[in-house]
């Protein structure tokens, strides 16, 4: 199920989760979950980080499905393979909830 | 080589499984969403187009913070540790020995701690009725839960426990007591805050039907360091992630996370850099640690802060945390979270615009809302990680909010 899902957004920010991640998102191992934020106006890739702490810190918005699409291919466009491979795609399969555990 | 990628760079075939598994989840996106040519060279613009916006209206926002209703129950006390020992042990009291109600008849781990608490009852914080209770038995089951690491220390630096105590005590309170208290602010939220909300408000407000956002985890946090909305919910022990779970009958009910969305604690951080500067060199540029949170640092006002702030010397939000948040006005030693140098610290430099006590930021959390009238001044620049376009969206906020409030005597600095 591997995907990468944008999970909120603010303005022309979004949050970039694995989805395989998606069902430890405020559960008990919430404080697990890392996400990469992307500024798409500026075209913006943040360094991976807690979840959590953007949505402590911020009114992030929930992604309906329709926005997701529209996100995704945006983000499509506005980056190069290259970028979304390294900047986001591996640091998340890195960091996934379920890889800690093993 | 075959060449997997038109892009800029070639990748080697010859990968690790995360990078070969990488490369198919990039297969898997480009398949469905092809990078476009138009839009490839489109610089500066807006990644939703006014067509795009119309197809989004489908998002599932609820009215945020219409239910609210003022906790009534100021006569809640906040759950005590076991370990408390409470004076004049009778059955009765044993029977109330998780809810004392007056600080004099806890027997403290050290003359610091018990003398920080002389004058607990005449401090003013604003937030839940709940929160005063809820700092002081964390106070208390964190020095008990930390004396270890309080040895530790000591030993090292050759010095007592109790000493050592008094003097990161004096460290934390001349730390905050030179800070200002800052929010950082994403240029995104800045209109709606200073123009239209006069507020800022928390993800509790913005969260959607779908619960793909849980807020579990933050509510049992909330609950474990403030009481917030505590009535109902189990009790919070060392483990607090465990409540934030679907697990068992610990689910947190509903009405936690539904209740006082408004009066959530807003998070920022504080620093003894003008501007709000905080990294490794204590001041701006480099950019702030906390710019993935925002760009724009809006300075409280002190009086104001020293009346609805806490704060940690970390993020506070961490499984497992047992270096709770104290009073702005009053912190407490047990707010700094020491590590296997903790020690050092007493030797450091003192103040929290350079976090190098191996933490990225300060915390704040304020209470009570944070409004647009607790401001001091908004601090802004181009070294922050600003761009230009975004410091003109500023400034035109700031334009509109003066001439909606020509009495204000907020600043806006650039610098």
């Amino acid at each position: 199920m591997n995907e990468i899902y944008p999970v909120a957004k603010l303005g022309d920010q979004i949050l970039i989760i694995n989805k395989d991640d998606l069902a430890y998102v405020g559960k008990e191992r919430a404080f697990e979950v890392k996400c990469i934020k992307v500024d798409l106006k500026h075209g913006e890739i943040d360094p991976i980080i807690e979840l959590e702490k953007h949505l402590k810190f911020n009114p992030w918005e929930e992604v309906s499905n329709s926005e997701r699409d529209v996100f995704l291919q945006k983000l499509g466009d506005k980056f190069s393979d290259q970028d979304i491979l390294e900047k986001i795609i591996e640091p998340l399969l890195n960091n996934l909830v379920k890889a800690q555990v093993n | 080589m075959s060449e997997r990628f038109i892009e800029d760079k070639i990748i080697d075939p010859e990968v690790s499984p995360i990078k070969k598994l990488a490369r198919s989840m990039l297969d898997k996106f480009r398949a469905r969403f092809r990078r476009s040519e138009k839009l490839e060279s489109s610089d500066d613009s807006s990644p939703i187009s006014s067509t795009e916006e119309a197809d989004l209206t489908d998002s599932e926002t609820t009215d945020p913070g219409t239910d609210f209703a003022p906790d009534s129950s100021g006569e809640r006390a906040a759950t005590m540790p076991d370990e408390v020992k409470i004076k004049d042990d009778t059955d009765d009291d044993k029977k109330n020995k998780k809810r004392p109600e007056r600080t004099e008849k806890v027997e403290y781990d050290s003359v610091v701690t018990a003398n920080y608490f002389e004058d607990w009852d005449e401090l003013e914080l604003d937030g839940n009725p709940e929160i005063k209770d809820s700092i002081r038995a964390n106070i208390i089951r964190a020095e008990k839960l930390n004396e270890q690491a309080y040895r530790n220390a000591a030993a090292d630096l050759g010095i007592t426990v109790e000493e050592f105590k008094a003097r990161l005590q004096a460290k934390v309170d001349t730390m905050v007591r030179q800070a200002d208290f800052f929010r950082a602010t994403h240029v995104d939220v800045i209109d709606s805050i200073m123009n239209t909300d006069g507020r800022w408000k928390s993800q509790f407000e913005t969260s959607t039907s779908n619960g793909n956002l849980n807020p579990n985890y933050r509510a049992a946090q909330e609950i474990r360091m403030f009481g917030f909305n505590q009535e109902g919910a189990p009790e919070i022990g060392d483990r607090v992630e465990e409540y934030a779970g679907y697990y068992g009958d610990k689910k947190l009910p509903a009405k936690i996370t539904a209740q006082n969305r408004e009066l959530r604690p807003i998070y920022g951080y504080f620093s003894d850099n003008e501007h709000g500067g905080i990294n490794d060199y204590g001041t701006i540029p480099p950019p702030t640690n906390v710019t993935q949170y925002g760009k724009v640092n809006f300075k409280i006002k002190k009086e104001r802060a020293l009346r609805k702030a806490t704060l940690t010397f970390h993020d506070s939000l961490g499984p497992g945390n047992d270096w709770p948040p104290t009073p702005a006005s009053k912190p407490h030693f047990t707010s700094f979270r020491l590590n296997y140098n903790g020690s050092r610290i007493l030797g450091t430099k003192n103040g929290p615009s350079i976090t190098n006590w191996g933490e990225s930021y300060t915390e704040v959390q304020y209470h009570g809302q944070l409004k647009m009238d607790d401001i001091e001044s908004i601090h802004m620049s181009s070294q922050n990680g600003l761009h230009k376009g975004d410091i003109e969206l500023v400034r035109i906020a700031f334009k509109a909010y003066k001439k909606q409030h020509p009495e204000s005597s907020i600043k806006l600095i650039e610098f």
